[in-house]
């Protein structure tokens, strides 16, 4: 287990090097650091003399080098549009997203369980049927069409729902801009959280469902049934616990499509997270921001696919005991 | 000796797909689709690209059929005046031909490198520790980077000349980890059937094998995926165009339209974006359930009763 | 003798695509209390199916749609999933073939053995644990109490199968329906699991349905074999009279091709031909297509069982001359 959480943490190093790496090229070849810093008026002595200080001549690798020390630092470089560090645009922005993303992963994991289950168990049921035909119409919806369409519905149409924006915000210890506190920051919240589940709940239905028949057709299901044992029991027990390992895996992948989704949604509902400022700061050629917006992803998504490979190996008692021989 | 044809009108494929009244649906509404698409110069009623013929009086009208509405233009017109009809109908087109090319691409790409590392040991490693990584991003995200990136190396301007097979190559890029895995997963299990084992006593060189013995082999899985990753790459560059790393306005695909269109539905012009989107997800969705038909037809490991 | 399961007129179904099959025909079977018989056939034969539907775990899509199964003076055939419930791991407990598929990977054998406890016993959970802790002695496993926490692959194929045993034994079932219990193994335990099996029969005086394909097993282990050809019984006698003086033309072929008959040649005995397949039965006989005996009866009539001088049932219309 330890060599297997060593070797795990090694390949999320290397993983990360070459982010750095190809954010960094791409920093180095598009953006003007010197814009970034002083804004375009200035004369070309002036500017050569920036570029000096700035050490913008050095050999590529000195600059990458000093790249990774700064970003360490928690210094990713100055976005030219806000005329604040990078870091700290991203860090403003991100409780916004780390919400929406919160509640749509809540309202997957919630209703994707029972209605997967369900379905597995009562395959031919009309509810089961009705089930699964969402699900196939909902994977077949891009993020941003059902996020239009939801705000058509609600918020053109019946005027239920604002349609766009955060809505009243509460400052939780000085620095979380929640809107969770508040009515009004919860009614903005319901439709984006939505809109965001609406490809992965499908999704995880699709395949808790897939991976629970194919359980409960083995033989040890087929042995707990012949033991006596009680419904229930065989269902969550014995089968469940058997979709987990699988169910797990893929899950921890999708992360990365929520991310890539959290950009539409922001973007459709005007929700000032870090998606829309990512996009945002494409528009506006505001290269180390999005640079910036690329390293932390890339961050993230290292982190969290480590910890979930770390997280199967100690659910896993196959892998486990294999890591010990 | 039955010709080809003879064998697959008389196939189990055919007969079991032609009883499955999904399936023969989508397929029938999947071929209307793509008929329309491509014969659009000739059928549709406007020519969205000929500026010539856009007047924008005609700005902003509702379908023939609501009030206001002009029989001129079935489905309305958008914020230029372009026919809506004609203009998703051309917008039809490059979706599918982005799909469609990103497929051959991804295919194509994935393929090779499937192979190659499912053969050759030394390549296996670094290969798929690629295609996971990449995969692990999910292939929206890279070609969401890959397009800021191009976005800020080429600028907006020159973008147009270039867009669909810029497009293509971007979602190509994004996506071929799916079929290398695939493949690799085919090709290392062939590897072990005894028929390669024999085919190596006889002495035939390892890229013969690899044609033709193994490749046939791995294409029913590919062709699985295939139908999904074609909705998906639809998919991909609905949502690239959504933000703007894809198709311009002037040469619009579905998911440019929509983002046109979106918003208009504030001022009560619904059908500017509305329209566009219904036919995505149309189109999406019946390619989707050909595509889970198709899985399910070739994977009958489980009892479906 | 007192009877423990009488099988009466058995039928189960399945209908698949293409068309309605009939895979128990019309099986009739007694199990005295105590009593073990062995079921031997092709694979195919339907002797499966038959152990399933004892306890009613057919897979879908098959169906008992007749005859009845009398236990206990119920009728199991009757019984909803609850009433099932509680016979099944009580009082009829089953072996599977390889218990490698049938422990739960993800659960301890601890689990999986007071579940079982716990599931038909009102008993504190650590007399369950006392429970499991004496049934795996006495299928011989060292250290029990270390076993509990382990996880099947843990352990060697032998091993597995001996908890699985030890499972059955839990609730000290009246009847034990043991599936190829040994295919799955190795050719030198098998011999143990089996003697274990007998060993634990006698002593706890249950009943024992030994299915299987492996004719020298079932003659060591079993006092009655009953022999399945397509889904009906063809002929049902005493072990040692079967073996040393089969009556029907398939069990017959059956003893012949066993490698120790084949007596120094170089190649075995064959019966020729197939088994017709269960879509496509022959009107008569079954076993008629491959027969070197038959007439022209066996053609359009179906033998029923008939009871020879000798106490063997043989169904075969050449055979009721009595030879």
């Amino acid at each position: 287990m330890f060599a297997f959480t060593v070797k795990r943490i090694l390949q999320a190093v290397i993983v990360m090097l070459i982010i750095s790496f190809i954010g960094f090229a791409i920093k180095h070849n598009f953006g003007d650091p010197v814009r970034d810093l002083v804004g375009q008026r200035v004369t070309a002595a002036e500017r050569a003399q920036i570029r000096e200080r700035l050490g913008l001549n050095d050999p590529f690798p000195v600059q990458y080098v000093r790249f990774l020390r700064d970003a360490l630092h928690g210094n990713l470089g100055q976005s030219y549009f806000f005329k604040k560090p990078a870091t700290e645009v991203i860090v403003k922005k991100a409780p916004a997203t780390l919400e929406l993303v919160f509640c749509a992963a809540l309202i997957i994991v919630v209703l994707s369980i029972p209605l997967g289950i369900y379905s597995a168990i009562r395959p031919k049921s009309l509810f089961s049927k009705l089930i699964m035909g969402g699900s196939i119409v909902g994977v077949s919806m891009p993020v941003f069409l059902t996020a239009i369409l939801l705000i058509y519905i609600f918020s053109v149409e019946l005027h239920w729902l604002p349609s766009y924006g955060r809505g009243e915000t509460v400052l939780l210890f000085g620095w979380w801009d929640t809107g969770m506190l508040t009515a009004d920051g919860l009614k903005h919240l319901i439709m984006p959280s939505i809109a965001l589940s609406s490809i992965m709940l499908p999704l995880f239905i699709r395949l808790i469902r897939s991976e629970m028949m194919e359980v409960l057709e083995s033989e040890y299901v087929k042995f707990a049934w012949a033991k006596g044992i009680k419904p229930w029991r065989v269902w969550i027990i014995h089968a469940f616990k058997n979709t987990l390992l699988p169910v797990i895996t893929v899950g921890g992948v999708q992360l990365g499509i929520m991310v890539a989704f959290t950009i539409l949604t922001e973007t459709v509902f005007q929700w000032q997270g870090m998606g829309s400022m990512f996009i945002e700061s494409v528009e506006r050629s505001d290269t180390s921001l999005m640079v910036a917006y690329l390293v932390f992803v890339g961050i993230v998504f290292v982190l969290v696919n480590t910890l979930v490979d770390i997280i199967y190996g100690l659910v896993n008692p196959m892998v486990r005991v294999a890591g010990r021989q | 000796m039955r010709t080809r044809w003879q064998r697959f009108k008389e196939s189990y494929m055919l007969y079991s797909f032609l009883r499955d009244p999904i399936a023969v649906t989508c397929f029938a509404i999947l071929a209307v689709l793509v008929f329309s698409a491509f014969a659009a110069p000739v059928i549709a009623p406007h020519d969205p690209y000929d500026t010539t013929t856009i007047n924008i009086m005609n700005a902003q009208l509702p379908p023939a059929w609501e009030q206001g509405g002009n029989a001129d233009f079935l489905l309305g017109t958008d914020a230029q005046g372009r026919d809506m009809l004609s203009t998703m109908l051309y917008g039809m087109r490059v979706s599918i031909l982005i799909g469609v090319g990103a497929v051959c691409l991804q295919a194509f790409l994935g393929i090779v490198v499937g192979l190659l590392s499912g053969y050759i040991k030394r390549l296996d490693n670094i290969l798929m520790r690629i295609a996971d990584v990449q995969l692990s991003f999910s292939t929206y995200m890279v070609a969401i980077f890959i397009g800021a990136i191009v976005q800020a190396a080429f600028g907006v301007a020159g973008y147009d000349e270039v867009a669909v097979p810029l497009i293509i190559v971007i979602i190509g890029l994004a996506e071929w980890p799916q079929y290398a895995r695939t493949v690799r997963a085919s090709v290392m299990a062939e590897r072990k059937k005894e028929y390669v084992e024999a085919a190596r006593v006889i002495g035939l060189s390892k890229t013969r094998i690899m044609w033709r013995h193994i490749l046939p082999n791995t294409l029913s899985p590919v062709l699985v995926i295939s139908t999904v990753q074609v909705a998906n790459a639809i998919m991909s560059e609905a949502a690239l165009s959504f933000l703007g790393l894809g198709m311009p306005v002037t040469k619009p695909s579905l998911g440019s339209l929509i983002t046109a269109g979106f918003e208009y539905i504030f001022s009560g012009s619904w059908w500017i974006t509305i329209f566009p989107g219904i036919l995505l997800v149309t189109l999406i969705l019946v390619i989707n359930l050909l595509g889970d038909w198709v899985r399910d037809f070739l994977n009958p490991k489980l009892y479906k009763g | 003798m007192e009877k423990l399961i009488d099988i009466e007129n058995l039928r189960v179904d399945f209908e698949l695509r293409s068309g309605r099959v009939r895979a128990v025909r019309d099986v009739s079977l007694v199990i005295n209390k105590g009593e073990r018989l062995g079921i031997v056939g092709e694979s195919g034969a339907g002797k499966s199916v038959l152990g399933f539907s004892l306890i009613n775990l057919i897979s879908k899509p098959g169906r008992i749609t007749g005859g009845q199964i009398l236990f206990d003076g119920r009728d199991l055939t009757k019984l909803n999933d609850d009433q099932m419930r509680h016979i099944r791991g009580n009082d009829i407990s089953m072996i599977f073939q390889d218990p490698m598929m049938t422990l739960n990977p993800v659960l301890t054998i601890g689990t999986q053995m007071k579940e079982t406890i716990l599931a038909h016993m009102k008993v504190s959970a650590k007399e369950a644990e006392a429970i499991c802790l004496d049934k795996l002695r006495k299928v011989y496993i060292p250290s029990p109490e270390k076993r509990l926490k382990q996880y099947p692959h843990e352990f060697s194929g032998g091993m597995r199968q001996r908890i699985v045993i030890a499972i059955s034994l839990l609730t000290s079932p009246k009847l034990i329906i043991a599936d190829e219990p040994t295919t799955a193994l190795d050719v030198t335990i098998q011999a143990e699991i089996m003697d274990l099996l007998l060993e634990l029969c006698e002593k706890e005086n249950m009943g024992l349905i030994l299915i299987t394909h492996d004719l020298a097993v079932v003659s060591e282990v079993t006092q009655r074999i009953a022999v399945l050809y397509a889904g009906k019984v063809i002929e049902l006698g005493a072990a040692d009279q079967l073996i040393t003086n089969p009556q029907h033309p398939y069990t017959k072929g059956l003893i012949q091709a066993l490698p120790q008959m084949a007596g120094g040649e170089r190649r075995l005995n064959q019966i020729p031909g197939m088994m017709p397949s269960l879509l496509n039965m022959p009107k008569g006989c079954p076993f008629e297509p491959r027969c070197t005996i038959c007439s022209e009866r066996c053609k359009t009539e179906i033998p029923k069982l008939h009871e020879l001088e000798c106490g063997t049932q043989v169904a075969c219309f050449k055979c009721e001359g009595g030879e």
